[in-house]
């Protein structure tokens, strides 16, 4: 939405956020002047596309190199059976067109490296962690703490996920405070584990949206030092204090990482998988990147909160 | 006339919403406070029922203040200070 004025139109269109006191015609307007980028157009990254694009938010950012399947169908709820085959960037940008025409829509076709990843980032006024892989994860929120840009991240596997956010400038605690590295062997989720809540997604993807709403319009309580589990089996939404850790390798006193780091996964996809799990990562840095410092991440003065917020995050993170 | 009270009767924008329909009513009245500075004065024309009943009620739920509510024949004009909101 280029246009700072909001048209007769926009006001009916926009009318029910107008309303709030929260939002009002000033923040509609800012949000036809802001942007999000959201990394991975999947089920996650599907539902805040979304209620982005509804929500009237000016510049839309669509990062994912796959092509839409008849699996992802039971959850990707943007994408009509027709699409499937298509470049999926490309199909959630004519999903958004549809949905609302005014928004601008930048398209990135293709999967983030650690070398392009903080261009990637850089200048959006919030990023969206919809990703279903660790190696992507690392890369954007690595990037998105050194290039200042807010991120919603949120991860779910069966029926479990989670959400937290992180805003720069020492405003929250880092991705790499709750998770330090990609989990081991025996954290990872086999494929015969891939399996995952249709419904649950839509919540957790929604949820983002409502975060980085939240984020560009710089109104409410976030989880910038929470973190939200969702157990859509047990029915459960639990809420966990999260806490800066002291010797967090990206934002403590003696950080070592000073670039993105960039993690691959030896087999998933593509790879032999076993019964008891597959994804075994291997760091292995960009060629301009700084390696993590070796020694394990201590734990430092946390609560037992933040403690148990660790716990929770490291499988249910990874889809 | 103090200068305050000149200012509390003098309107910086006037707005007739009459034509307009719950709810999409207070979004065009909203639209006319964000046309003023806070402590400005905004002048809105309502219908009488469900308008007048209820407009004037939102405005003052969101922090604006209701100067003046007068029946002009069939219709009414409501004089609002804009508040912080």
């Amino acid at each position: 939405m280029k246009s700072r004025q909001l048209t007769a139109a926009d006001l009916d269109r926009y009318s029910r956020h107008i309303l709030l006191p929260q939002v009002g015609v000033d923040g509609q307007r800012r949000l036809s002047q802001s942007s999000a980028l959201v990394v991975g157009a999947g089920g996650l990254g599907s539902a805040a596309l979304a209620y982005l694009a509804a929500a009237g938010v000016g510049r839309l950012g669509i990062v994912d190199g796959d092509r839409v399947e008849l699996s992802n169908l039971n959850r990707q709820v943007f994408y009509p059976s027709a699409a499937v085959g298509r470049p999926k960037a490309e199909a959630a940008r004519d999903a958004i067109a549809a949905l609302n025409p005014a928004c601008e829509v930048t398209v990135i076709g293709r999967r983030l490296t650690g070398k392009d990843v903080r261009l990637a980032v850089r200048g959006w006024d919030v990023v969206l962690d919809c990703a279903d892989n660790f190696p992507t994860r690392f890369i954007v929120s690595d990037a998105c703490w050194l290039e200042k840009a807010p991120l919603v991240t949120a991860g779910i596997l069966g029926f479990e996920g989670q959400l937290f956010t992180v805003l720069p400038g020492g405003a929250s605690p880092c991705y790499r405070c709750l998770i330090p590295g990609p989990p081991a062997d025996r954290f990872a989720a086999p494929c015969g584990q891939a399996g995952v809540f249709g419904p649950a997604v839509g919540v957790l993807g929604t949820l983002q949206a409502a975060e980085a709403v939240k984020v560009l319009l710089g109104i409410g309580y976030g989880f910038e030092r929470r973190l939200f589990v969702f157990d859509a089996l047990k029915g459960r939404f639990r809420v966990l204090d999260r806490v800066a850790d002291p010797a967090c390798a990206l934002c403590g006193p003696g950080a070592t990482i000073t670039d993105v780091v960039e993690y691959r996964v030896t087999c998933c996809p593509g790879g032999v998988c076993g019964p008891d799990g597959c994804c075994t990562p291997a760091e292995t840095p960009a060629k301009s990147t700084k390696r993590v410092k070796k020694s394990a991440p201590k734990r430092g003065r946390k609560g037992r909160q933040g403690h148990d917020a660790r716990q929770k995050t490291r499988r249910r993170h990874a889809h | 006339m103090s200068r305050d009270a000149a200012k509390a009767v003098t309107p910086a924008y006037s707005i007739d919403v009459r034509d307009t329909r719950c709810p999409l009513t207070f979004v065009h009245v909203k639209v006319g406070l964000d046309a003023i500075r806070v402590g400005q004065v905004l002048e809105v024309f309502l219908s009488e029922g469900e308008q007048i009943q209820d407009v004037p009620r939102s405005l003052k739920e969101e922090g604006h203040r209701v100067l003046k509510v007068r029946r002009e024949g069939d219709r009414f004009r409501v004089l609002v200070r804009r508040g912080k909101k």
